[in-house]
């Protein structure tokens, strides 16, 4: 069946036709981009005959794909979680067009707090912004066009591609127009500026979940309170009824995928790591979807038993005879440069330990507790006010420094890499302490450098190759 | 009558004598340390070149850096509309005017008088001005007049990806390192400088006829890619294009002279 | 201040010019005093930092509290908090923790911030841990005002705050104290308001570059002292003749803006500012606390949550444009410039929406994005002459 609904928009009907690409080209057991594309027939034939896809359509989306990426996502250390990624966010991008052709409600919804309360609510919300990093990663041409428009409008240039690449693509049609937008106050002035601006030109409901700037027992009350009143909001709006079971399901379906996360994060300490880095931006769009479907939970177990696999097998990943680098990404990763951790695998032996934007440490975080409706909320706010980029960017610079830390020590990381985002202060701000704290405590080195996390344009892959070479060649 | 325009930017300096109907004289220099000399100097060469003295000017209009401290300028006006008024003198039926400068770029959107509607001016970055292609004849060790050549030549544009300056250099050197052409880097330059122009542009929102004034404009290289990215044709100004805000001031001199004449003239009535 | 003992030759300056050319910082005589009396002096960052219960504190003696807001007027370098803060963030973040480093804020005892926009929060920690101040203090304030448990949070907040001063130095405003200090607060709003008609009117009897030094100097001075000045200085500039020469009346628009040198490179090119709505401007005055209630510390935090709001409100954007738009009304602006420094995201989105709409009502405006400091006067000049003339065309 074709999601005729999505192909309205350009930029969801990439969405989807990238996951059908994600779980075709990697289960053929082709490791090379030239295998791939010795078959692209096949595979066409394939995705066209299962998916409904224009054929043409698809000629033109694999023509744009990174072609280090395709090389990246090949490789066998990758392929089969590529493949249950694809499938986890297929069954989100299909629930999508259902929900679109049922002509119910779109809603754009921040995803640090995570959806499954949209889910009770029947409702399958978008994430503007993590399409702009998904489109941006898997695609030559992905959102700077985008982002060019937001600059045309006023839109500063110092504001970044994860900002201006989804704001005026509602405008420009290439996503539907909202009817409820929701953002809580994480992370950035810049993103909560979005959502204003597009509730005002779009004359739509913006619902704020008001973040405070803490995270203690008060902070967390306060929050919960906000969410619930958020969902008493959206039944008044739209008429649909939060759902006490249909919340169990989806916070049970989050929790087990949680505690298989929790888990390859333990798994991922061990030496030499067991876990490519490049699927920890795939991981984050799973926590995107959290909850959504038990293909999310395969997803995550799948990931977790190759990686314990490789743990008990005492394999690495790392090309023969390479020394292992163990490389904390101290910002996050480059979601224009999807394929760079497996690069500097490749290169130089660096294993991507943790970044901000994965971390979420099982102890802290926890579980939802799904006895009652209340005990369901409490447990997402308080995951919320835990998620990355909430977390660090919602209270003071310690705690970002502290895990990093704590993260240095426990995963015995050699060097940093603190690939900041040019529009990110609330970690350009603490980059300097950071970097200074990794080095006295933990005599860990710190590489810095800026990018914008979207716009390829910025710091062009070729420079920040270079750059990166020259690091490693010099601790080497 | 003779109207007198002087226009300091931050790389040359250009003075425009004229008669009320057609420009008489105008000359160019490369800038001083200081506004100040550079307009005095300027203005000394139009009039030694055309047999005449500052006496001889009727009314003076400055525009460009130090506007505002030229004694022999009776007015100072901005070198946004400056520019506006020289082109639409030059070419009637524009109505976008792209001055890309060594410091500055604007795009100032004109009605059929020559005055200005709206314009926008780039922000602090270099990527849009001159000042970027400056960098990069450095890097290739060539004067920045010869880019626009070389630029020509290119027949498949190096993909430089990069928005910054310095990190556009930093494509450009491991571009030359890896045996692209310099020609077809300095293609790519050329559509750098044209995508961001174009940004600026799109702001104002194209409508043509279109011109370019300023140094830039006789970078052929860089009207190609600018032609090519905005897709509508450049039109050629029957001027130098680097004159245009000089032209404009003098335009607006002998607009402003003859609007105090008739003020003065309701007056004494 | 202590005037008896300056017996000097030259005329004593007229309340007027005292305010216009009021020296900052530690060498403002009025501070000086203050602390020669054994007051302290406490700086806050943000217009969301409810002043009054600062000043409400009553110790023995003349030992009290003088609220200040935090500026850095004159900075020229900020080559030391860049390597701290880095270059991301917007200068005016920089240009004061530069200031802080540079010793420039010796007299402060301690610093109230709120968590209003990411620049300025995130330089707590380096005040925090580079420069010890005595007392240092976070206001987590909501970014919506459109709900009862928001509003009781800041509330709470505030209250929190007002009583960590009593724990740490044994000192608490009371009733009466808040009160008192409240009728000084709401006569100063009244008297400033006052005052920005003067430049409002048809004939304007002072310049944008002055109501900002009149202003400057009231964030700097005891309000009690600062009222009786100002009512004698709205005399002065009654009985003054009107300003003229100008090309064009405009309304000022974005990022706070405390450096007068900003507004004189503007008035340079014949724009004659004439509104504002400003958080160090018009909007830092507007609206009342309640004088009638029973809870004076609830009636604080009431006038601070409902004011007319900070673009980094994530509601009130249709009222933010009604407001820009009465202002430009009322003051019968030619055209308005709207500016915002490099890297402040909230004014600069802001600002397109505000402008867009004023655009559409026919109203001429300019965007400016500019650094804290206005070292780049050249390029700001062009700007908004070429704006004159656009708008004089």
């Amino acid at each position: 069946m074709a999601n005729r609904e999505l192909e309205k928009y350009e930029f969801l009907q990439r969405l989807d036709v990238t996951c059908d690409l994600f779980a075709g080209m990697c289960s053929h057991g082709w490791f090379t981009p030239k295998e791939l594309f010795a078959n692209i027939d096949t595979l066409f034939d394939d995705i066209v005959k299962e998916h409904g896809h224009d054929r043409e359509y698809l000629k033109s989306v694999v023509d744009n794909v990174h072609p280090e990426l395709a090389e990246a996502l090949l490789k066998p250390k990758h392929d089969m979680d590529v493949v249950r990624f694809g499938k986890a966010l297929k069954g989100y991008t299909t629930a999508l067009n259902d929900h679109l052709a049922a002509g119910k409600p779109v809603v754009y919804s921040f995803p640090t707090l995570t959806s499954e309360i949209w889910y009770a609510m029947d409702i399958v919300p978008l994430h503007f912004e993590l399409l702009s990093g998904l489109l941006s990663g898997v695609y030559i041409t992905g959102v700077e066009a985008e982002a060019d428009a937001a600059a045309k409008e006023g839109f500063g240039d110092h504001i970044c591609g994860f900002t201006k690449g989804p704001i005026k693509s509602i405008e420009m049609g290439l996503l539907p127009k909202p009817d409820i937008l929701c953002k809580n106050g994480s992370p950035c002035d810049a993103s909560n500026l979005n959502y204003v601006y597009a509730a005002d030109l779009h004359n739509c409901p913006l619902l704020v979940l008001d973040s405070p700037y803490y995270s203690d027992d008060r902070a967390l009350e306060y929050y919960t309170e906000n969410i619930k009143e958020m969902i008493v909001r959206v039944e008044k709006i739209t008429g649909h009824k939060m759902d006490e079971d249909r919340l169990r399901h989806h916070v049970d379906i989050s929790n087990r995928q949680l505690k298989y996360y929790y888990a390859i994060q333990d798994l991922r300490k061990e030496k030499p790591c067991p876990d490519p880095g490049t699927l920890r931006f795939l991981d984050f769009g799973s926590l995107a979807i959290c909850g959504h479907s038990e293909k999310v939970v395969d997803y995550c177990k799948g990931r977790y038993d190759r990686v314990k696999a490789r743990v008990d097998k005492g394999e690495t990943f790392l090309p023969a005879g390479k020394k292992e680098i163990r490389t904390l990404w101290s910002w996050g990763w480059i979601a224009n440069m999807f394929y760079l951790p497996d690069w500097l695998e490749e290169q130089f032996g660096s294993t991507y330990m943790e970044c901000q934007l994965s971390y979420m440490p099982g102890d802290v975080v926890g579980y939802v507790d799904t006895t009652n409706i209340e005990t369901m909320i409490n447990g997402l706010a308080w995951r919320s006010l835990n998620f990355c980029m909430h977390k660090t960017a919602m209270s003071y610079s310690d705690i970002w420094v502290n895990d990093f830390v704590s993260i240095a020590q426990a995963y015995k990381a050699d060097v940093a890499l603190f690939g900041g985002n040019r529009a990110c202060k609330h970690a350009w701000s603490l980059s300097k302490i950071l970097s200074d704290v990794l080095l006295e405590k933990c005599d860990i080195p710190s590489f810095i450098w800026e990018h914008d996390v979207c716009d390829k344009r910025y710091t062009s892959h070729k420079a920040t190759k270079a750059m990166l070479t020259e690091f490693f060649n010099s601790i080497a | 009558m003779i109207f007198a325009g002087v226009d300091v930017g931050s790389m040359s300096a250009e003075a425009v004598l004229f008669d009320g109907e057609k420009i008489l004289a105008h000359s160019t220099i490369v800038v001083k340390p200081n506004p100040l000399q550079s307009a005095t100097i300027v203005m000394d060469t139009v009039l030694a070149e055309s047999g005449l003295t500052y006496d001889d000017v009727t009314y003076c209009v400055s525009t460009g850096y130090g506007r505002e401290r030229i004694p022999f300028a009776q007015h100072d006006v901005s070198e946004i509309s400056c520019h506006g008024k020289g082109a639409v003198w030059a070419i009637p039926s524009i109505k976008t005017v792209i001055d890309i400068g060594g410091q500055d770029s604007k795009v100032i959107r004109v009605d059929a008088n020559g005055d200005m509607d709206d314009f926008v001016m780039n922000d602090k970055c270099a990527a849009g001005t001159g000042r970027f292609l400056e960098g990069i004849a450095k890097t290739f060790h060539l004067h920045v007049s010869d880019l626009g050549v070389l630029a020509l030549n290119g027949t498949d544009p190096a993909p430089i990806n990069s928005i910054c300056t310095v990190f556009a250099n930093f494509d450009v050197m491991c571009m030359l390192a890896e045996g692209q052409t310099k020609e077809n880097i300095a293609y790519g330059v050329s559509n750098v400088l044209a995508r961001r122009i174009f940004g600026l542009v799109s702001k104002v929102g194209l409508v043509e006829d279109v011109c370019i004034t300023g140094g830039v404009a006789k970078n052929q290289g860089v009207v190609r890619s600018l032609e090519d990215i905005m897709e509508v044709p450049i039109q050629k100004l029957p001027v130098d294009s680097q004159i245009v805000g000089a032209l404009g001031a003098a335009l607006f001199a002998c607009q402003r002279y003859e609007n105090l004449q008739e003020k003065n003239k309701a007056e004494a009535n | 201040m202590s005037t008896q003992n300056v017996q000097q030759e030259v005329t004593p300056k007229s309340a007027l010019e005292e305010l216009l050319t009021l020296p900052r910082r530690g060498e403002n005589p009025y501070i000086q005093d203050w602390k020669a009396n054994g007051g302290k002096v406490f700086a806050y960052v943000c217009s969301y930092v409810p002043e009054e219960i600062i000043y409400a504190v009553k110790g023995v003696a003349k030992s009290r509290y003088l609220p200040v807001r935090l500026g850095a007027t004159g900075c020229t370098k900020t080559e030391d908090a860049d390597i701290d803060l880095s270059r991301c963030l917007c200068s005016f973040a920089r240009s004061t923790l530069q200031m802080g480093l540079d010793g420039e804020y010796s007299y402060l005892d301690g610093l109230v911030y709120s968590s209003s926009c990411e620049q300025m929060r995130r330089s707590f920690e380096y005040w925090r841990d580079k420069l010890h101040p005595d007392f240092l203090e976070m206001i987590s304030v909501p970014r919506t005002t459109d709900t009862q448990a928001h509003f009781e949070w800041y509330l709470e907040e505030v209250n929190n705050v007002r009583l960590k001063f009593g724990q740490k130095y044994g000192l608490l405003s009371n009733k009466a104290s808040l009160n008192e200090t409240i009728k000084i607060y709401n006569r100063f709003r009244e008297l400033m308001l006052e005052l920005y008609a003067l430049r409002s009117g048809d004939a304007p009897k002072l310049t944008g570059t002055e109501a900002l030094n009149i202003a400057l100097a009231g964030f700097n001075m005891p309000k009690d002292i600062f009222n009786e000045k100002l009512e004698a200085a709205i005399e002065e500039l009654k009985a003054r003749p009107a300003v003229t020469g100008y090309r064009a009346r405009v309304l000022l628009a974005g990022s706070p803006i405390d450096d007068p040198a900003l507004v004189e490179i503007i008035e340079g090119t014949g724009a004659l500012v004439v509104t504002d709505t400003l958080c160090t401007g018009r909007k830092y005055v507007e609206g009342m606390v309640d004088e009638t209630t029973d809870d004076p510390v609830r009636a604080i935090a009431k006038r601070y949550f409902s004011k007319e709001t900070c673009p980094r409100m994530m509601d009130g954007t249709d009222a933010r444009v009604a407001y820009v738009k009465r202002l430009a009304k009322e003051a019968n602006v030619d055209g308005v410039i709207f500016q915002y420094i490099t890297f402040c995201d909230n004014h600069n989105i802001e600002n397109i929406i505000e402008s867009r709409s004023l655009e559409k009502d026919g109203v001429p405006t300019l965007t400016l994005e500019r650094e804290y400091q206005p070292g780049d006067v050249g390029r700001l000049r062009t700007r908004v002459q070429a704006f004159m003339e656009r708008i004089n065309k």
